[in-house]
């Protein structure tokens, strides 16, 4: 039997209890009259117990199910809070970890810069002695050019003052004397291999 | 010095022709007058060595040149043997290598000697004696004169130079003065 059938007839019975009494009342004179309260009383415990006997079943299912239902739902609501306790500890637990993450990739980078600063100041100073090297061997280098420069512009100085002395001071008698005495030296080499050694 | 095998070859050849006649000398100085006109003269060496003119116009050619300085029929025979042969451009060394080996044969040995001032002729004589002593061989000793050298004397003997001119006792001076 459906509910709808039952709840139909329900309400009909109900409706002609209901009727009883009103019939009663009106023949009655104001009084108690069990023929009208007692029918009055006794049309309501009917009336009670046929809504006990169709409506306890329904109830209890629809009850039960809520009961089910928000048992459930207090369960899922349970398993999202720990899962939201859980979170929330792992979230307090990174923003913990934060802090230190923080702290450590800090110290990375000053270590990185600390790193990155010694390797720049030791490269510039590789540069710096790279060029100071480069600077020195300039210098010497041309210190020493300058010297020959200067040795050669000396030289050539000292030989063109003593040549035009020597030039001034050749005289006859000198260039006599300069082959008497290179023709007595060629005289006096015993073979041609030693001519050079004469001059 | 070294000469190129063309040079010693054609030179060589000479000095036979030469052996009959014995003109060796003369034929030298004028393969040697030959070789200066050669070198001085660029129309001569373009004419001679260039396809414009035929060979017997260069003969012709030649020929006047012969006659003007009246060379010898050796002479002329060997410079028209090159001329053919397109040797000409060779003749100084021809010459060179022609004299050296005549020097080595006939044994005489070409020396120089270089003075700042013209030297006496007793002093050449006492230079050349002193060279054929030391050589063993005929000097043929040339006396050339170069202010340049300021003093003293300077002897080319083959390869050997003996200088003892005061230019190079200033260069040698001038050497010591740059190492100290």
């Amino acid at each position: 039997m459906t509910l709808f059938v039952r709840i139909a007839r329900t309400l009909a019975l109900a409706l002609g209890l209901a009727a009883l009494p009103t019939t009663a009342l009106a023949a009655g004179d104001g009084s108690w009259s069990f023929k009208i309260e007692g029918l009055y009383i006794i049309d309501f415990v009917i009336f009670v117990g046929l809504l006990v006997w169709l409506v306890r079943g329904p109830a209890r299912k629809f009850i039960r199910a809520r009961y089910e239902r928000m048992t459930s739902e207090m369960q899922a609501a349970s398993r999202l809070k720990a899962e939201a306790d859980a979170k929330l500890a792992e979230v307090e637990r990174l923003f913990a970890a934060l802090s230190q993450d923080i702290q450590t990739i800090r110290e990375q980078f000053k270590a990185d810069g600390e790193r990155e600063r010694a390797r720049i100041l030791a490269e510039t100073e590789a540069q710096a002695a790279k060029l100071r090297a480069g600077v020195e061997k300039q210098i010497e280098q041309e210190t020493a050019a300058l010297k020959e420069t200067l040795s050669n512009e000396l030289v050539t100085a000292v030989l063109t003052a003593t040549e035009a002395k020597v030039k001034a001071k050749v005289d006859q008698a000198t260039h006599k004397s300069l082959t008497g005495a290179y023709i007595d030296n060629l005289e006096k080499l015993d073979k041609l291999a030693t001519l050079e050694k004469a001059a | 010095m070294s000469y190129s095998p063309i040079a010693r070859r054609y030179a060589k050849a000479l000095i036979e022709l030469c052996a009959e006649s014995k003109n060796h000398a003369v034929i030298g100085k004028q393969l040697e007058t030959f070789a200066e006109t050669w070198k001085s003269s660029p129309e001569l060496q373009t004419i001679l060595q260039g396809s414009t003119a035929s060979l017997a116009d260069k003969k012709e050619i030649l020929g006047k040149i012969f006659a003007r300085h009246l060379f010898a029929p050796t002479t002329r025979n060997f410079l028209f043997v090159l001329l053919e042969g397109g040797r000409l451009t060779e003749i100084a060394e021809m010459v060179d290598a022609f004299n050296a080996m005549l020097d080595e044969q006939q044994l005489r040995v070409r020396a120089s000697v270089t003075s700042a001032v013209p030297l006496e002729k007793a002093d050449i004589q006492r230079i050349q004696a002193a060279l054929t002593r030391l050589t063993g061989k005929t000097v043929l000793l040339e006396a050339r004169v170069d202010p340049s050298i300021i003093g003293g004397v300077v002897t080319t003997v083959g390869n050997h130079v003996l200088d003892g001119s005061l230019r190079s006792q200033l260069a040698r001076l001038g050497e010591r003065l740059a190492e100290a």
